[in-house]
């Protein structure tokens, strides 16, 4: 049987230009982007990889997030991208809800042609792919809003993913 | 209105100015080239 998660939404920064979520899943203390900073931050491996994320996502805060800045992930009709666009072995997955408003999960060191064939990514993707789904409903029945920048209705509020 | 998230903050310390130029070029690099729609049109004739 599958064990379903849960997962909540936090804000972890706030600019006038963005704010930028990320899941906490099973009562978890880190999120998924503090988890994925933890795990590549002294990974000599993938530095360079990293500091073009890092500064990335520092770019939305101080710009925005614009579909440019993304490569495209996931199926067709899904908001699923990965930073950075250029080509890199380091992946960090995300949901690009609109161009105020970002949703980082969890990444990795992509080395086989697609995600699906690493099951830690495709375990990133999926996570992220199915949070949307419900997200989307929620938006669309209401109980959680877009307001700017910002989403309300998701404090303390756990998704079953 | 600003939250800042003490575990990213730590990163950013360590791109220096170098590094964020090389890297404001690679991530500016991966848009789409902006067209001189003028330079084109002169080309053109």
């Amino acid at each position: 049987m599958e064990t379903k998660r849960q997962a909540t939404l936090r804000l972890i920064m706030q600019s006038d230009k963005a704010s930028i979520y990320s899941l906490s899943l099973d009562g978890e203390a880190l999120t998924e982007f503090e988890k994925f900073i933890l795990a590549f931050k002294n990974d000599a491996t993938v530095s360079k990889d990293f500091a073009i994320i890092i500064r990335a996502v520092q770019r939305i805060l101080e710009n925005g997030s614009p579909e440019r800045a993304f490569r495209v992930e996931g199926k067709y009709g899904d908001n699923l991208g990965a930073l950075p666009i250029d080509s890199c072995v380091l992946r960090l997955y995300c949901i690009r809800l609109t161009d105020q408003i970002l949703i980082l999960g969890n990444g990795g060191k992509k080395e086989t042609r697609t995600y699906q064939e690493d099951d830690q990514l495709s375990v990133y993707v999926l996570t992220l792919q199915q949070f949307e789904k419900i997200l989307k409903e929620c938006i669309r029945n209401g109980t959680i809003k877009i307001e700017g920048n910002s989403l309300t209705g998701t404090e303390d509020k756990i998704f079953e993913i | 209105m600003t939250k800042k998230n003490s575990l990213f903050e730590e990163c950013l310390k360590n791109i220096t100015p170098e590094m964020q130029k090389e890297i404001d070029a690679l991530l500016d690099g991966g848009q789409s080239p902006l067209v001189d729609v003028s330079q084109a049109l002169d080309f053109a004739r």
